[in-house]
C-alpha cells in the first residue's frame, strides 16, 4: 500500500510523522513540564502559603505581643481593639492555614500556643496600669515569655516545617523536573532517531524512486531533447522549403495570371481572327478568281511571247538575210574595186560606183551589227520574257493550284479557328479557375508556412525546454544521489 | 542603249549620204591613199594591198587533196579556173586554223590564200617601214598594221612546193 503512496504523500506521510513525534514530544514535555509547573508552583504555593501565613501569623503573634506591651505600657484601647482584631485574624488564619495544605498536625503547636498564649496575654492585661513600673513591666512580659515563646517557637517550628516543606516541593520538584526531562530527552532522543530513522528510509525510497524517475525524466528530457531537436531541424528544413514553395507558388500564381492574361488575349484574338478568317474567307473566293483571271492572262502573254520569240527568230532570219546581202554586196564591191582598179582608166567610175557600194555595204554591216545586236537584245530579252513567263506561267499555275490549296487549308484554318476560339476561350476560363485554385494554394501554402514558423519556434521552446528538463534532471539526479552522473 | 542605226537622225543621215552620193561630184582619188584589205589571222590583223588580190571569195568549197605541203588545202574553182588553195595562218607561221571562209586569190597567180577573217576594205597611207624594216600600214582608227606580201608569200609557197606559182593548165 505504501508503494502506491505518491510522492508528495509518502513525504507528507513523513512530515506529518515527524511532525506528530515533534508534536508528541513537545506535548509529552508541554504535559510533563505543566505537570511540574503545576506541582512545582502548587505546592510552592502552597508552601509559600503557608509560609505566608506562618509569617504572617508571625507577624500578627508579635503585633499581638506589641500590641500587649504596648497596652501594657499606655494601657490604650486602640491597642486592645489591635489585639483583638489581630486575635480574630490569628484565628481566621488558623482556620485558612488549617484548610490549606498546612497539615493539622503543624497547626496543633501553633494552636496549643496560641491557646496557651491568649489567656496569658489577658491575664497580662491586668498588669497594664497608668503607672506601671519596671519590675511589673518586667514581670509582664516574663511572664508572657514561655508562652510567647512557645508560640514563637511554634511559629518558628511551622515556618522551618513550611521551608522544609518547601525545600522538600523543591527536591521533588527539581527531581521531577529531572526526571521530566530525561523523559523528554529520551523522547526527543527516541523521536530524533525515529524521525531520522523516518528520514532516511523515506530518503532512500523517495531517492530511488525520484532517482528512478528523474533517471527516466532524464532519459526522457534527452530523448525528448532529441526529437525536438530533430523536429526543430525538420521544422526549419520544412519552414525552409514552405519558404521555397510559397516563393515557387507566388512564381506560379504570377505565370498563371500572365497565362490567364495570355489565354484571355488569345481568345480575344482568336475571336479576331475568326471575324477575321470569315472576312477572309470572301476576299479568297474573290482572290480565286481574280488569280483565274490572272492565270487566264498569263497563258495569253505566254502565248504572244511565244509568238514574239517566232517573230524575233524571224526577225533574225531577216537580218541573217541582210547580213548576208550586205556582206555579198561588200564582197562585190571589193571586187568590183579590184577589177575597177585593174581596169585603169575606164574602171575609174565604175570604181566611184563599186567604192559608194562598198560604202553602203560598209554601213549597211555596221547597221546590221547593231540591228543584230539589238534583234540579240530583244531575242534574249524575248526569251527570257518568255522563259520568265512559261516560268510565271508555271508559277501562276503553281500558285493557282496553292491557292487552291490555300483556300482549302484556308477553310481549314477557319473550322480549325472556330475550334481554337472555343478552346482558346475554355483555356481562359480554365487558366482562369487555375490561377484561382493557385491563389488558394498560395494562401493555404501561406498558412502552412506561418503554422511551419510557428511550429518550429514551439519546437525551439520545446528544446529549450527539454534542454532545461535535461539539466534540471541532471541536478535533481546529482541532488538525489551522491556523484550521480548523467 | 541607244543604237545609232535605228534612230531618226542616223536614218535621216544614211538618206541623205545615199543621195548626196548622186548629186555631188565624185571625189578626186588622193594617189597618196591606197585599198587595202584588213584581215585577221590567229587573231592579229594584217593589212593587204587591194592590188595585189585579184578576186576576194566567201565561203568556198575546197576540195581536199593530199599533199606534202603543210599549207596546202587542196584547190577550189573560182571563175572556171582552179586554184590552188594554201592557209594563210600556216604560211605565217601562226597555227592552222580550223575554219577558212574567205579566199584571197593573189593577182597574176593560180593560188589563193584562205583565211578566216576578213574586217574590212579601208584607204590608208602608203605602206612604210618600221623599226624592223618591215612594211605596216598605218590606218587612223586601228593603228599600224603589219602589211602582208601576198607575192612574196606566193613565191615562198611555190618555191617550198617545188612547182611554179604561175603555173596554168595549159603550161602543167
Amino acid at each position: 500500500m505504501f508503494d502506491n503512496w505518491s510522492f508528495g504523500r509518502k513525504l507528507a506521510a513523513g512530515f506529518a510523522t515527524v511532525v506528530a513525534l515533534t508534536l508528541l514530544t513537545a506535548a509529552f514535555a508541554v504535559y510533563t513540564l505543566k505537570d511540574v509547573v503545576r506541582t512545582y508552583e502548587g505546592a510552592l504555593e502552597q508552601s509559600q502559603r503557608s509560609l505566608n501565613n506562618s509569617m504572617r501569623l508571625d507577624t500578627y503573634v508579635e503585633n499581638h505581643i506589641a500590641a500587649s506591651r504596648g497596652y501594657l505600657l499606655t494601657r490604650q484601647q486602640r491597642f486592645l481593639d489591635e489585639k483583638a482584631q489581630l486575635q480574630t485574624d490569628v484565628e481566621r488564619l488558623l482556620g485558612t492555614m488549617r484548610q490549606g495544605s498546612t497539615g493539622p498536625a503543624d497547626l496543633a503547636g501553633i494552636e496549643r500556643a496560641w491557646a496557651e498564649y491568649l489567656p496569658a496575654s489577658r491575664e497580662q492585661q491586668k498588669y497594664a496600669s497608668d503607672q506601671i513600673t519596671h519590675e511589673r513591666m518586667t514581670f509582664a512580659v516574663d511572664e508572657l515569655r514561655p508562652f510567647r515563646q512557645a508560640l514563637r517557637a511554634a511559629v518558628d517550628t511551622l515556618v522551618e516545617s513550611k521551608e522544609r516543606s518547601i525545600a522538600d516541593v523543591t527536591a521533588k520538584s527539581s527531581v521531577q523536573v529531572r526526571t521530566a526531562t530525561a523523559t523528554l530527552a529520551i523522547a526527543s532522543v527516541l523521536a530524533t532517531l525515529l524521525a531520522i530513522l523516518l528520514a532516511t528510509l523515506l530518503t532512500r525510497l523517495l531517492g530511488r524512486q525520484v532517482g528512478s524517475a528523474v533517471a527516466q525524466i532524464q532519459s526522457s528530457s534527452t530523448e525528448l531533447q532529441a526529437a525536438a531537436g530533430q523536429q526543430v531541424s525538420g521544422l526549419r528544413e520544412q519552414s525552409t522549403a514552405m519558404t521555397e514553395v510559397t516563393t515557387t507558388m507566388n512564381e506560379l500564381l504570377t505565370t498563371s495570371r500572365q497565362i490567364a492574361e495570355s489565354a484571355r488575349q488569345v481568345s480575344v484574338l482568336a475571336g479576331d481572327t475568326a471575324s477575321g478568317a470569315k472576312t477572309g474567307d470572301s476576299a479568297v473566293e474573290r482572290s480565286k478568281a481574280a488569280i483565274a483571271a490572272i492565270s487566264k492572262q498569263v497563258e495569253q502573254i505566254v502565248t504572244f511571247m511565244l509568238e514574239l520569240g517566232r517573230k524575233s527568230q524571224q526577225i533574225g532570219l531577216v537580218l541573217d538575210l541582210v547580213s548576208e546581202l550586205a556582206e555579198q554586196t561588200n564582197i562585190l564591191a571589193i571586187n568590183a574595186t579590184i577589177e575597177a582598179t585593174g581596169a585603169g582608166d575606164a574602171g575609174r567610175r565604175f570604181l566611184v560606183v563599186a567604192d559608194e557600194i562598198r560604202k553602203l555595204a560598209d554601213r549597211v554591216t555596221v547597221s546590221m551589227k547593231e540591228v543584230r545586236t539589238l534583234v540579240e537584245d530583244v531575242r534574249g530579252a524575248v526569251s527570257t520574257t518568255v522563259m520568265a513567263t512559261e516560268t510565271g506561267a508555271k508559277a501562276v499555275d503553281a500558285g493557282s493550284r496553292q491557292f487552291e490549296e490555300l483556300t482549302r487549308v484556308f477553310t481549314q484554318i477557319v473550322e480549325l479557328v472556330k475550334f481554337t476560339t472555343e478552346a482558346a476561350r475554355e483555356i481562359e476560363l480554365s487558366t482562369k479557375q487555375q490561377a484561382s485554385a493557385v491563389e488558394q494554394v498560395n494562401i493555404a501554402v501561406a498558412s502552412v508556412a506561418q503554422a511551419t514558423r510557428e511550429g518550429e519556434s514551439s519546437s525551439t521552446q520545446t528544446l529549450q525546454t527539454a534542454v532545461q528538463l535535461s539539466t534540471l534532471s541532471k541536478d535533481l539526479v546529482q541532488l538525489v544521489r551522491a556523484g550521480a552522473a548523467t | 542603249m541607244k543604237h545609232l542605226a535605228f534612230t531618226q537622225e542616223a536614218l535621216a543621215a544614211l538618206r541623205r549620204e545615199f543621195d548626196e552620193a548622186f548629186q555631188t561630184l565624185p571625189q578626186q582619188e588622193d594617189d597618196t591613199l591606197a585599198n587595202y584589205l584588213l584581215l585577221q589571222v590567229s587573231g592579229i590583223r594584217y593589212a593587204v594591198a587591194l592590188r595585189q588580190v585579184a578576186a576576194l571569195q566567201s565561203q568556198s568549197r575546197i576540195t581536199r587533196l593530199p599533199s606534202t605541203h603543210p599549207a596546202l588545202l587542196g584547190v577550189c574553182g573560182a571563175r572556171s579556173e582552179l586554184l590552188a588553195v594554201y592557209d594563210l595562218g600556216i604560211c605565217l607561221g601562226h597555227a592552222p586554223c580550223e575554219r577558212h571562209p574567205w579566199l584571197a586569190r593573189v593577182a597574176g597567180t593560180t593560188l589563193a590564200f584562205a583565211f578566216e577573217h576578213l574586217e574590212r576594205h579601208a584607204r590608208a597611207r602608203a605602206a612604210s617601214r618600221d623599226s624592223g624594216r618591215s612594211h605596216v600600214v598605218t590606218l587612223d582608227d586601228v593603228g599600224t598594221l603589219p602589211l602582208l606580201d601576198l607575192h612574196q608569200l606566193a613565191r615562198k609557197v611555190a618555191g617550198a612546193s617545188q612547182r611554179p606559182p604561175n603555173l596554168h593548165p595549159e603550161e602543167a
